[in-house]
Parts: structure tokens; sequence; C-alpha cells
């Protein structure tokens, strides 16, 4: 297990040195300067070359790309900053530094994703069982029509269905304004994820609006997902429901509840997970068009801003952070198979 | 397992999709206003008899702008995933047939790649490039090169082993010769499979870098940018039919794409269906 541990993480060095590489490329290739824009539009152009200097824009390319991954000992200095040091560098727009602002966004992108991905399994899960449990029977059918229609429709046209019928005709939850009202004094706690923050101060009021406006954005991230999720319970459900065990199960004088609790959704549960877990991994940078529709602070709107901005160091950092956990969920999900079914490591 | 000639599915699926393609192809006859055209007196009303779909901000009539939409949608849609497969299909056949270390370089700049979620890199490079139709079907395209490529090589690794493949080997012919004649063939069906849910993919991702502003520019027909420009008036004024019907015609055209894609997959692969 260690070893297979091992080699399955020396495998990712290289894929996350090709993803900053790639990342570096990508951002230093977006129209616009970004000295230019930081110094704004009555500067000289003498002042717009200091400010290129001082960020460094005027060196080349690839010393550029060696600053930015080990610091300025590749600029003969004193060796501070660079990626592997874990600085990723200050934002040319905010003025913070990336990681500052990164992790200021990530908590609301993270209590969107978990909750779409809890609402998700919530859905797919007994749906699932259920599904192959009566295979062939109208219910089967109606939930291969969801899931083909769930993978149909765009995440930002049914965020924008939700707000039409819960906000704007029944007036049940609140509009697109983020994660509390506007001007509401925001939970300071530990985690920066409202619902834990406000849940350990006690502090219903604040929860509760919290949560009404979590539920549409939670629907909208978490339907997509339905599908896939749905799908997968239900063919590993026909398959267990078709082993020796069950057989067993039964004539012991199993039945109802306990055996498809008990028996099979836990053996139908793995590959669930896993692919819920690799499309929490996708969501992290891919809620974007959710977070937009909803105006949520989350570091997908942070990614999309510092890209119309020309914002190098915040760029990198975005795609970094969106390359980052969705190959680290793509190797949990394994390691987790590899417990669950030890054939996998010999590939 | 049923014997049926034909599955219902893959037959809705068609006839959805051939009526989108219909209306693509015969815009200018559906379509009853030019999309483009502005009336001002006639801003924001809702669906009636005039205005089938209701009309939007500047007057533009809605019902038109989804039916020439579906031009800009299917022509990115397809040309990109035409695109893909050119790309795809061929290294895919090669670094299969021939794997060693050319095999290796190709799937680790594959991971790299993919190591980015799709919608990430589709607007990193696509903000890079620019904006307009060429560019988004260059991105769409690329971005659906290495489903094909994996797709490609599995089937190549497994094909190979075959007996006919051998037998062929036996009498006589050329590397090139099995690569093309006996082998490719065989990877022919997974690609079409392949093909029409890519397709589907591709005018989601389509819409969604319309959504965001870095589609096909403004004031053209686009779904994913309808869609972006009619929740604000949805939110002003109420005026839910700017973004709903554009909404209703990407889930149509990609709902019938995964209609033909899985009825295809059964047809090529009888196997999965045991487990409908």
């Amino acid at each position: 297990m260690l070893s297979y541990l091992i080699r399955r993480v020396a495998a990712l060095i290289p894929i996350l040195i090709g993803v900053t590489l790639l990342a570096f490329i990508v951002s230093h290739a977006l129209p616009g300067d970004p000295a230019r824009q930081y110094a704004g539009i009555n500067a000289s152009d003498a002042q717009v070359e200091a400010i290129r200097e001082r960020l460094g824009l005027d060196r080349s390319l690839p010393q550029q790309y060696c600053i930015y991954m080990i610091g300025d000992t590749c600029a003969g200095g004193s060796g501070k900053g660079g990626l592997l040091r874990g600085d990723l560098g200050d934002s040319i727009r905010t003025g913070f530094s990336v990681a500052e602002d990164v992790g200021a966004r990530l908590p609301a992108t993270l209590e969107l994703v978990a909750a779409g991905m809890l609402f998700a399994l919530v859905v797919a899960l007994p749906l699932g069982v259920w599904a192959a449990v009566r295979k062939g029977k109208l219910l089967d059918k109606f939930c291969r029509f969801i899931s083909t229609l769930g993978v149909a429709v765009p995440d930002f046209w049914l965020a924008m269905i939700l707000l039409l019928v819960f906000f704007i005709v029944l007036q049940w939850l609140p509009g697109p304004v983020g994660r509390l009202p506007i001007g509401a004094t925001l939970p300071d706690g530990p985690t920066g994820l409202y619902l834990v923050d406000t849940l350990v101060a006690g502090d219903w009021a604040t929860f509760w609006s919290a949560v009404k406006h979590l539920l549409l954005p939670m629907v909208a991230i978490g339907f997509p997902a339905v599908a896939p999720i749905l799908r997968l319970t239900r063919n590993a459900t026909l398959s267990v429901l078709n082993s020796d065990y069950i057989a067993f199960g039964r004539a012991a004088g199993l039945r109802g509840a306990p055996l498809y609790l008990k028996y099979v959704l836990r053996n139908a549960l793995p590959g669930a997970v896993t692919m819920t877990g690799l499309i929490a991994g996708y969501m992290i940078g891919g809620a974007v068009l959710v977070e937009r529709v909803f105006s949520w602070p989350g570091v997908g709107q942070y990614g999309y801003n510092s890209l119309i901005n020309t914002d190098y160091p915040a760029i990198q950092a975005y795609v970094l952070l969106s390359a980052v956990t969705y190959t680290v969920a793509f190797l949990i999900v394994d390691l987790v198979q590899s417990v669950i079914d030890p054939r996998v490591r010999l590939k | 397992m049923t014997t049926r000639r034909y599955d219902a599915r893959l037959v809705i699926g068609l006839v959805m999709f051939g009526f989108m393609v219909a209306v693509a192809v015969f815009a200018p006859v559906i379509a009853r206003n030019d999309p483009l055209a502005i009336d001002m007196g006639n801003q924001f009303l809702p669906p009636s008899a005039d205005h089938w779909f209701g009309t939007a901000r500047l007057g533009f009539d809605v019902f038109s702008r989804v039916v020439y939409a579906a031009r800009h949608d299917l022509l990115i849609a397809v040309s990109a995933v035409v695109l893909s497969i050119a790309i795809g299909h061929p290294i895919g056949l090669l670094v299969g047939y021939v794997g060693g270390w050319g095999d290796s370089v190709t799937m680790r700049f594959l991971d790299v790649i993919q190591a980015f979620p799709a919608l990430v890199l589709a607007i990193g490079v696509l903000a890079a490039l620019g904006q307009g139709v060429r560019n988004l079907i260059l991105v769409i395209g690329i971005v659906g090169v290495p489903t094909f490529v994996r797709l490609v090589r599995a089937e190549v690794r497994s094909l190979r082993e075959h007996a006919y493949v051998e037998a062929g080997r036996a009498v006589g012919n050329s590397r090139s010769k099995i690569l093309v004649r006996y082998i490719a063939p065989g990877t022919v069906g997974t690609v079409v499979t392949q093909a029409a849910v890519s397709c589907g993919w591709a005018i989601l991702l389509a819409a969604a870098l319309g959504f965001i502003g870095l589609g096909v520019p403004l004031p053209e027909p686009e779904w994913g940018a309808m869609i972006a420009e009619g929740i604000p008036e949805m939110r002003r004024g109420g005026s839910w039919w700017i973004p709903v019907f554009p909404g209703v015609a990407i889930a149509i055209t990609v709902f019938s794409l995964s209609l033909i894609g899985e009825s295809v997959a059964d047809l090529v692969e009888p196997t999965r269906r045991k487990s409908r």
C-alpha cells in the first residue's frame, strides 16, 4: 500500500509542474498589459515602465517563470518567495497576497460545493437503489429520464430557473445577493463556513439566513451531479442484487429495509462516493457560472475577475487551485479504491 | 433480453436532433423577424401571437434569436467535435499501436491538460486567443482531444491482441497496413458513440463560455449569451421569457444527443444492454 501511495504521489509531480507551466503560459498570453492597468489611465510611460520593472514584468518569460516557481534566487536575490516556498505572489489588482485573497474566498466555494454534493447524494443514492430494485418499472424509467435530462440542462440555466420560481414568483427564498443579505454583519468564525461558524456561535438568526441563501445555489450545483451518481448507484446495486450473498440473505429471511440498507447500499456506496469526490474536485474551480448567477463570493468569481484584469499571479493561483483540487480528488479516489479493491494497485 | 429491431431512444433522439438541425438550416424561413432587428417601441413584451417567445431589450424578437442561435451553437459544437476527432483519432491509433516512449510522453501531456477542469482551461485559453466563432471552435475542439485519444488508444490496445490481427500479421501485412485496415475500422464504433456525447458536451461548453461573455460576440444570437443577457432583465422586470427559451433549446439539443449516444453505445457494445 505504501509503495503504491508513493508511486502515485511521485507520478503527480511532473503533472503538477506541467500544470504550473501551462497556467503561466496561458496567463501571460492574455491580451492586455497588467503594468498599464495597475498604473491607471493617466500614468506616463515612464511610470508604467517603473511599475513594470517593480512587478518584474520586464524580464524574459523563462526568467519570470523561474522567479514564480523558486523565488528571487533566479534574479540573484537572497532567496525569498516562489511557489515552491509556498508563496503565490501578490495580486496586481488588489495588492494583497494571492494566498490571502484566495483563502478569504475558498470557504464560500467549499460551503457551496459541499452542500451541493450532499444534496446530490441525498437525492441520488436512495433513488438509485430504488430504481435498481424496481428495474424496468416506471420508477426506473423515470430515473433514467431524469439522469439523461440532468446532463442536458446547463447548471447556470437551472440556477436562473430556480431564481425565477423561488425568488421572483413565490418569493420564498432570497435573491442572488451572495451568502447573506446585503449589509449583514458577517459571522466571524474560524472556518469561514457560515453554517458552521454561526452554529458554533449559537447565532440562529444568521444561521437560518445563511441556509436560505445557500439553498438555491446548492441545488444548481448539485443537480448535474445527481445523474452520474444515480446511474452508478443503480448499476452497482443491480450487480449486488444478483450476487450470491444477497440470495443467501434472502434465503436467511432478510427482507425490506434492513436488507437494502445494510447489505445492498453498503456495497453500492463506494462507487457513488468516488463519483461524488471527482465531481467535487472539478467543482472547486468549475463553480464559476453558478457563483456568477448568485453573486456568490467564491474562488470562481475571483478567478474570472482576475482573468479580465490580467492579474497574472491571481490567475495562476486560480488555475492552479482548480487543477490541484481536481488532480488530488483523483488521487484520493484512486487510493480509496485501492483500499476497497487491492487489485487496483497492480495496474 | 428482448430483441427489438430498433431502439426507441435512438428514434426519438434522431428526430429531436434532426428537428434542431432543420431549425438551424432553415432559420431564415422559420424565424419571423430579423434576429438583429431593433424595435424600440416593442421592448420586453411577453410572449404573444406576434412574438411567440416575447421580445427583449431593444425589441429583439426572442423566437427569431433562439432560432438563429441554433446555427451558431450547432456549427460550433459539430465543428469542434470534428476537430477533436481529426486530431485525437490518429494520435490515439498511433500511440496505442506503436506504444513506447511516444506513448508515455503523449499520455503525460494529456494528464497535464486533463488536470484542468475543462471549463477553466477553456476560459483561460479563450481569453488569451480572443472572442469569435473560429476561436471558440478551436478551443472547444482542443479541450475535447484527450477524450478521443484515450478512447481510441484503449480500443487499439485491446484490438491488436485479437486473433484476426495476428492472422493479418502472419500473412505478411506491413505494420501500417495492419493499423489502417485491421485495427482502425474497429475503433469507429466507440468514436461515433463518443462523438454524439461530446457534441452535447460541446454545446454546453459553448453556451457556458457564451454565458460568461467569452462566446460569440454580441449582438449575434447565441443561447448561452442570451441567458446571461436575460437574467438581469428577468430580475428587473420579471421578463422570464428572455432567459428561459434559449435554455430550453440547449436542453432539447443536448438531451437528444445523449439519447443518441446511449442507444448507439448499446448497439456497438451489446453486453452493455444486459444491465438495462
